[in-house]
């Protein structure tokens, strides 16, 4: 592997309340440049809190980021937020400015991104017209607006149909193939098996195992990805 | 700039392009309109209040052994009630007291209180005695005769008590007006008195005295005129709902948090939200102003003195809607405090400083109470609007209103903007 971009030490996250929550409990790893990491964990395993304690949105109790995060960073969160009454042009608009990217080289980027994602038919069409899927998609697009060298996706193709699982996997492959550094939560196998370089099991904010899924599968003798999952992660039921 | 403007785009189709919005903003205050229109604009209209007193005379007359002869068993208590009953405003005729007299004052504190009435005044025993020996000096000493050797060493005092509840404007107001018309009164009695001394003749059996009062304010306006200027007000303060909850729901939704990863500064957001905010209330009063207009709404003072007040009402408004937006956790929490305050507001509005209910006293708040509602921007704004504009009196009569608006302006200006600065749009929080 290449050199790495950036490593987050010993990243701790309580989330105060009655319980308190310990969502991060020490986790640490690092990510090269180009590749793609998945972190791979059930629901509540502490996922949206590790991208949002990387992001800055939330402070954490304790650890660091070195030697910090890089200054141009794609950000799709969980929820697909968009703007009800603006079309899909009007986001990526909106986003690229809002990043300083020059109307002119948003008049050239905006059709050939709608077009990557199938969303050109879309181009007018205020969001709330739009289904969950095409949403999703529009967000990733919103990430992608201003050439981020680094992409952090949480659960990129929760709630699409696995047509347009497959047509993003695709687009990420591709995307990778150019060299973008990209951080992906998920909690589909598929998912982490097909676009993920090397990919981190994280449970009740605790990193079990990081390497490559081939790695993995061998390391714990599971036929599968989701074998090794299960196995570490145990069989009991997540909200 | 860029930046802000694009903020400002996407705000601005946000709000066009959602029908309920615009509905609310201009098709529903529009009925209202239309029904004041109806209802007030016939008739003429001075804010020239009619105070509520209660009287409690207990006054027992001039004593028999009372020097002058001619003033002897005269009732002066009677005469004074008798003259607040019959005071009018000299234009509209409207009477400036309704006099209720009572005999149990138990429970006059509660009668003030709950606003049966606006004042209380006591009038002693011996105010008849005591106003006739001032009348009786000030007369001799004005008709220059031998002063008598009681009227050299005594400087009598004229007590009536008035009481009311302190920080009421009717209070504050009413205790002058009194405090006006008794001086008014023993003075003319003097001069009426003197007169007769000089001239050797009778004493009259009624004193003439006249109450000089003149409105500055234009006879011409109705009901209509005044609360046309309340309503822009009004209107404002029900933007500032609709405000306040699209700025929560953009950032519970998380929006602040992706702008966060973006180049977008707060001042930026706020000036592009608040662009659309200013634009839309703009719109908004032109389009009020030209509807009124068309429905027989008329003003004395230029449209300069609508847009002035009103840029600083909206701006006030907005930066308590960012104050709110920024410093609230939850959306509903959010809501609920915004339909509060709009509610409020919209109260305030309709108590007075909105709707015309009288308030001369506000062109000179200085010596006037300073209740609870002096500290709302808003009712400033109503102040200046429906002097200025409205009755067309210069600026310079409103000054204190107007620095009190400016100044809590740029106070709730500043302080979201730190607000935002320290806790919102900065990485981290
Ligand atoms: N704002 C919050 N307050 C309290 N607890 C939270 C909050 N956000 C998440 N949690 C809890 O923290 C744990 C991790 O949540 P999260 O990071 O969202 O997991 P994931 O994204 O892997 O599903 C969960 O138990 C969740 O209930
Ligand atoms: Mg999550």
């Amino acid at each position: 592997m290449s050199s790495p971009l950036f490593a987050v030490q010993d990243l701790w996250k309580t989330y105060p309340g009655d319980p308190p929550v310990q969502a991060l409990r020490g986790v640490s790893f690092e990510i090269s440049r180009g590749e793609v990491l998945g972190i791979l964990g059930p629901n509540g395993a502490g996922k949206t809190t590790l991208i949002r304690c990387l992001l800055g949105l939330l402070s954490p109790d304790r650890g660091s980021i070195v030697p910090g995060l890089p200054p141009s960073i794609g950000y799709q969160p969980q929820e697909s937020l968009v703007y009800a009454a603006l079309t899909p042009t009007e986001h990526l608009e909106l986003f690229g400015r809002l990043h300083d990217v020059p109307s002119s080289h948003l008049r050239a980027r905006i059709p050939a991104l709608l077009e990557d994602l199938a969303l050109t038919d879309k181009a007018r069409t205020q969001a709330r017209k739009l289904s969950g899927g095409l949403k999703r998609r529009l967000s990733l697009l919103l990430a992608l607006i201003h050439e981020p060298e680094f992409l952090v996706l949480d659960e990129p193709t929760s709630g699409m149909d696995p047509q347009s699982r497959h047509f993003v996997w695709e687009f990420l492959q591709r995307k990778q193939k150019e060299g973008l550094t990209v951080l992906l939560s998920t909690h589909l196998m598929e998912e982490a098996q097909r676009v993920c370089d090397r990919v981190a099991i994280l449970d009740h904010g605790e990193i079990l195992d990081l390497g490559t899924p081939e790695e993995l599968i061998e390391k714990h003798g599971g036929p599968t990805l989701e074998d090794v999952f299960l196995h570490l992660t145990g069989r009991h039921l997540r909200d | 700039m860029h930046r802000t403007w694009a903020i400002f785009k996407k705000s601005f189709y946000s709000w066009t392009r959602l029908p309920v919005a615009l509905f609310f903003t201009f098709v529903f205050p529009l009925l209202f309109l239309v029904v004041f229109a109806l209802a007030f604009r016939q008739g003429t209209y001075s804010p020239e209040p009619t105070f509520r007193i209660a009287v409690w005379n207990e006054d027992v007359g001039v004593p028999q052994d009372f020097k002058l002869p001619e003033a002897r068993g005269r009732n002066l208590g009677n005469l004074l009630v008798d003259l607040l009953r019959h005071l009018r405003y000299p234009e509209t005729q409207k009477p400036m007291f309704h006099v209720v007299e009572i005999s149990d004052t138990t429970d006059i504190a509660r009668a003030l209180q709950r606003g049966t009435y606006d004042l209380f005044m006591e009038i002693p025993e011996t105010f008849s005695q005591q106003a006739w020996k001032y009348i009786w000096i000030r007369a001799t000493s004005k008709a220059k005769l031998p002063m008598s050797e009681e009227g050299r060493e005594f400087v009598p005092e004229v007590r009536v008590y008035l009481r009311g509840v302190a920080g009421t404007l009717e209070y504050s107001i009413g205790a002058r007006v009194v405090r006006g018309v008794i001086t008014g009164f023993l003075q003319g009695m003097a001069d009426s008195l003197s007169r007769h001394l000089a001239s050797g003749t009778r004493l009259p059996e009624e004193p003439r005295i006249e109450v000089v009062a003149r409105s500055i304010t234009p006879s011409d306006l109705t009901v209509f005129d005044y609360i046309v200027a309340g309503y822009f007000l009004f209107n404002v303060l029900m933007l500032i709902i609709g405000f306040t909850q699209s700025l929560v729901q953009e950032r519970e939704a998380g929006f602040w948090d992706l702008f966060r990863l973006t180049r977008l500064r707060p001042h930026e957001y706020l000036m592009g939200e608040s662009g659309v905010f200013l634009g839309i209330g703009w719109l908004q009063m032109i389009f009020f102003y030209l509807i009124a207009r068309f429905l027989g709404f008329h003003h004395h003072g230029s449209v300069l003195h609508l847009v002035l007040p009103m840029t600083l009402g909206f701006i006030s408004a907005m930066g308590l809607g960012f104050l709110l937006a920024a410093l609230i956790t939850h959306q509903k929490t959010a809501s609920a405090v915004a339909n509060t305050v709009g509610l409020v507001l919209g109260f305030i509005a309709l108590s007075g400083s909105g709707f015309p209910i009288p308030n001369p006293s506000l062109l000179h708040l200085k010596g006037a109470a300073f209740g609870i509602l002096d500290f709302f921007p808003w009712r400033h704004a109503a102040i200046i609007l429906k002097t200025t504009f409205v009755q067309g009196l210069p600026l310079t009569s409103v000054l204190p209103s107007l620095w009190i608006l400016l100044g809590e302006t740029l106070a709730v200006l500043l302080l979201s903007l730190w607000v935002f600065h320290k806790r919102v749009l900065s990485r981290g929080g």
